[in-house]
């Protein structure tokens, strides 16, 4: 029972926590991020800001 | 990453029409390489970075397109990026390549159009328009439209710039510019104002700046963090109206003890 109830807690914690976060949105100006790494990317582009004048997707993506 | 089939293909029709993917995972770069580029034989971008602190999502995958001003223009699942979502985005986008067969007259503006030599391209498509013939008027006429859209992206990229201060990134901009736009007149006037803005004590202070940073930004990590801080500092106080100033002046403060 109390492992259930830290559980629980600590759902609810993460809920409140996500909720607050402020995520990007359609309007907003998208932020700017450099690469650590990357592949099939024209040498010389090193961040995102570099895609302006283009329709740029972002993928969060993971193997898992 | 069972999605990958259908950003292949986005990518496969659009990516000579100015779309581009950015797929980011924080996962060491071996993962990546051996999981996605080398298994699924992935030709759109695939980037390292951590982007969970600016971009939120709570699942993955999940994604965010950028117009061409940065701003956000949809946010949610890669499935329900469309091909007809994507065409309608990019209608106004610069285009690589030519979409159309164009008159055999156009052979080598269409050629110079898809090698990048815009000024070259431009030259042909506006003699092109001076022929007889209607067939070749007409398709030089569309060749010009494909380059003026060049010089829409340009000139925006530069009114950002311009806006933000960014002087590096205008000077970056202009020289790109010009050089695409070699042996026209909207390339001779891009460097001429890339000539002016180099005069300009503004832009000097802003690329030593940008300099500077650079020199140091790989090695704070493993300086003493007042030393970094000292050395951050010292960039920001003799640059403190350039971009690279106050992101040092910014840095700084990571390194209070």
């Amino acid at each position: 029972m109390k492992v259930l109830g830290s559980l629980a807690i600590a759902l609810l914690t993460a809920m409140v926590f996500a909720s607050s976060l402020s995520a990007v949105a359609p309007g907003d100006q998208g932020p700017n991020f450099k690469f650590d790494k990357s592949w099939n990317i024209e040498e010389g582009v090193t961040e995102l800001d570099q895609y302006r004048g283009k329709i740029v997707m972002i993928e969060a993506w993971a193997t898992w | 990453m069972a999605g990958v089939p259908h950003l292949q293909e986005l990518h496969n029709k659009f990516s000579d029409k100015g779309f581009a993917i950015v797929a980011v995972s924080k996962e060491d770069a071996g993962t990546i390489e051996s999981k996605l580029i080398k298994a699924k034989e992935v030709t759109y971008g695939v980037v390292k970075a951590d982007i969970g602190s600016i971009y939120q999502t709570r699942g993955i995958p999940h994604c965010w397109v950028l117009d061409a001003d940065g701003k956000c223009i949809f946010e949610g699942h890669p499935s329900s990026v469309t091909e007809q979502s994507v065409e309608e985005w990019t209608k106004d986008i610069a285009p690589t390549k030519v979409d159309r067969e164009l008159a055999k007259d156009l052979k080598n503006g269409v050629k110079a159009f898809e090698a990048g030599e815009l000024g070259k391209a431009l030259a042909e498509a506006k003699e092109a328009q001076a022929s007889e013939d209607e067939l070749v008027k007409t398709d030089g006429a569309y060749l010009e439209s494909l380059v003026k859209k060049h010089v829409d992206m340009y000139t925006g990229k530069m009114e950002s710039a311009k806006k933000s201060g960014d002087l590096v990134k205008l000077g970056k901009t202009l020289e790109e510019a010009s050089e695409k736009f070699k042996g026209s007149e909207q390339g001779d006037k891009w460097k001429d104002e890339l000539k002016e803005l180099e005069k300009s004590d503004a832009y000097k202070d802003t690329t030593k700046a940008a300099d500077e940073l650079e020199k140091i930004r790989d090695k704070l990590e493993d300086m003493r963090p007042s030393s970094a801080r000292k050395k951050l500092e010292k960039i920001a106080e003799k640059y403190p109206d350039t971009p690279a100033g106050k992101e040092a002046a910014e840095l700084a403060k990571r390194y209070n003890e």
